[in-house]
């Protein structure tokens, strides 16, 4: 009772340092007096201000000094709370925080390019999502943790991107028109009109690790490969855009099943990481539903060297899994059976794909060098998928073969020492070059190159600021037909 | 036994020097151990419930402090505890231990949250309080803040002789 009292207590006055701050924030400098007249006693005075009168050399010093007194409050008040708990509510409470961008950008590509039509060469805000963590350990080996992706999608989602729609436009020729959604929803009672979004889960799973050596962990999880896909939210990833591995999902970005997983320490410095993973692989609908039996198997090595000042890691993952799509009917057999219908499954598409992943890092005061690349086979079984129009050739009964693909890049990037200048804030240039092979069974190599440029701001923290140009070279196509630049700007906040 | 004649001397004398050379040595170490006790010396202490066999380098400190190293030897969970009201004793943990700025520190934890879910460890006004209520803990105060409670040293950091914390 005594310290839920002082909870409130603490309250009260984070409330009441808060409007202070408000109001410094706010008012024009203010007379000496006035200032003195609302400050706490002379031993919480700021440095350096030993008039007795309290006064402060500008408005801002107040804030800082006000803003300080917040911090504390709010330390204070946490440690109140924390003794107020028992052991167990405070491995039990639940932790809340996320990250979110806004992006500005445009991307340019010749008159007779490819993508007219299909990119938008406007200059765009785009807002991609929100991504909600919550985490609560629930014992000393438990816990839990749950990204949400809140989208506005599928608002603006083109369902029928068929490539038809690049030959025998305009549509009253025989081209495709994409169906665009849109998810405007009207109040019946108000009459007010707003947009839906969706939410996708990222990840959710429950993880138990008795020992550093061993754990597992149940639900959705992020596939352990590489460096991006842990990364991957846009406060921490040096560039804006992502690399084609991971667009692409060369290596499923995200598996639900088990996963065992645990780290060994060969010394104080140094430890070997390794993760298997067992899911339903990948599907059209892997995360609720496998449409075949044969799961999804990965294995994840990790060695990591933290001596400082250097940082060394290099990974690997490997996964073999196998897709399934089916199509289900109803067939109607006969009055001469008791139910005289049949429900019917047919596979549509099945493959069998084996990914290899390796990941280099190296961080060495302020260089940042990190490696990923990606190559995988693809190979079906009795039902194989039409081939994309794009390299059928005009034949609309071709079929898919079989196919490797490859992705890499090499990111290089620099902290430049500018503490005198700029503090603790971090601007950082860095060069990124990627290469891509989407298919080596098209007679004519798909091949392509990226080269990215970029500058990254730290202000704070808790906020990024970004501006990239892209590049992107496409040589099988001529006249620069399938190249494309983009520049972009990109806040990213975490919370 | 000429042999032994031989060599036995010299080795007599060898030890004579030996010693003779110990005696200034000793007089070098013995401020040494003085500062050892100094009240500027970090003490790292953990709940009973840590095993007394349990031991630790600055890099498995480190590796517990940055979450890298989730478990002691028994299986217990880590739980580390920073100092935050003692200025000087973070700076000077953090600086020696972590090998991290606090601006560093802040900006490294925003980053594994996003990567790995985890969250920095909480910081407490008087470390020994969590120290000695939870199970696992590990927390460090100042020798001259140190009192007998439901924890024990398990290493120290020494002061350098200007008070300035150092290896």
């Amino acid at each position: 009772m005594g310290a839920l009292a002082d909870r409130w207590t603490v309250s009260m006055l984070l409330g009441l340092a808060s409007l202070s701050l408000g109001f410094a924030a706010a008012a024009e400098p203010s007379a000496p007096e006035e200032a003195g007249g609302e400050l706490p006693p002379e031993a919480d005075m700021p440095p350096g201000n030993d008039t007795g009168g309290g006064e402060f050399g500008s408005t801002e010093e107040e804030v800082t000094y006000l803003r300080e007194q917040v911090d504390l409050l709010w330390e204070e008040m946490t440690i109140m709370q924390e003794e107020a708990m028992d052991e167990s509510e405070l491995d039990r409470a639940a932790l809340i925080y996320g990250f979110f961008d806004l992006t500005f950008g445009k991307f340019f590509h010749p008159n007779n390019s490819i993508f007219n039509g299909l990119i938008s060469d406007k200059y765009n805000f785009m807002q991609q999502s929100l991504n909600l963590y919550v985490f609560s350990q629930l014992s000393q080996s438990t816990s839990i943790i749950s990204e949400l992706r809140f989208t506005y999608a599928p608002l603006g989602q083109e369902n029928d991107l068929a490539m038809e729609g690049l030959e025998g436009f305009p549509p009253e020729e025989g081209g495709h028109q994409y169906d665009r959604v849109d998810t405007t929803y009207q109040n019946l009672f108000t009459d007010q009109k707003f947009r839906l979004g969706g939410v996708g889960i990222e990840r959710l799973h429950l993880t138990w690790q008795p020992r550093d050596w061993f754990g597992i962990i149940a639900g959705r999880y992020l596939t352990p490969y590489g460096i991006w896909n842990i990364d991957h939210g846009a406060p921490v990833l040096i560039t804006i855009r992502h690399p084609y591995h991971n667009t692409a999902e060369y290596v499923p970005l995200a598996q639900t099943g088990l996963q065992l997983f645990g780290r060994v320490y060969p010394s104080d410095t140094m430890y070997i990481q390794y993760a298997l993973t067992v899911s339903n692989g990948r599907g059209p609908i892997e995360s609720v539903l496998d449409y075949d039996n044969d799961k999804g198997l990965g294995l994840r090595l990790r060695w990591f060297l933290d001596a400082y000042p250097v940082i060394v890691a290099v990974g690997a993952y490997g996964y073999r899994g196998e897709y399934t799509d089916i199509k289900r009917y109803i067939a109607i057999t006969g009055a001469n059976k008791q139910v005289p219908i049949d429900f019917q499954e047919q596979v549509t598409i099945n493959y069998t794909e084996w990914v290899g992943a390796l990941d280099f890092l190296l961080e060495f005061y302020g260089l940042h060098f990190q490696v990923e690349a990606v190559r995988g086979l693809i190979k079906y079984g009795e039902h194989r998928e039409k081939r994309s129009d794009l390299f059928s050739k005009g034949n609309p009964l071709a079929m898919q073969p079989d196919y490797l693909y490859f992705d890499g890049y090499a990111l290089l990037s620099y902290t430049l020492p500018l503490t005198k200048w700029f503090g603790g804030r971090k601007l950082t240039p860095y060069f990124m070059y990627e290469f891509s092979d989407l298919d080596d069974s098209v007679p004519d190599p798909v091949q392509t190159h990226i080269f990215i440029g970029g500058l990254n701001f730290k202000p704070s923290p808790y906020v990024v600021l970004k501006a990239e140009y892209n590049y992107k070279m496409t040589p099988f196509y001529k006249n620069k037909a399938a190249d494309f630049q983009l520049v972009a700007l990109q806040l990213a906040v975490s919370f | 036994m000429t042999e032994t004649r031989f060599f036995f001397p010299k080795c007599r004398m060898f030890v004579s020097i030996l010693a003779l050379c110990a005696l200034p040595a000793g007089l070098l170490v013995l401020p040494s151990a003085a500062r050892a006790q100094s009240p500027d010396d970090i003490l790292v202490v953990v709940n009973k419930s840590v095993a007394k066999t349990q031991s630790v380098s600055m890099g498995e400190l480190r590796a517990m402090y940055l979450k890298s190293r989730l478990k002691w030897a028994d299986g217990q969970k880590v739980r580390p505890i920073h100092a935050f009201s003692d200025e000087k004793l973070r700076l000077a943990f953090n600086t020696l231990v972590l090998r991290m700025s606090l601006d560093e520190e802040r900006a490294f934890w925003e980053e594994k949250k996003i990567k790995q879910g985890e969250v920095k460890p909480p910081a407490h006004k008087d470390p020994l309080v969590p120290v000695g209520r939870d199970t696992g803990s590990v927390g460090y105060v100042y020798r001259k803040n140190y009192r007998e409670g439901d924890f024990r040293i398990l290493t120290v950091i020494p002061a350098s002789p200007e008070g300035a914390v150092s290896h």
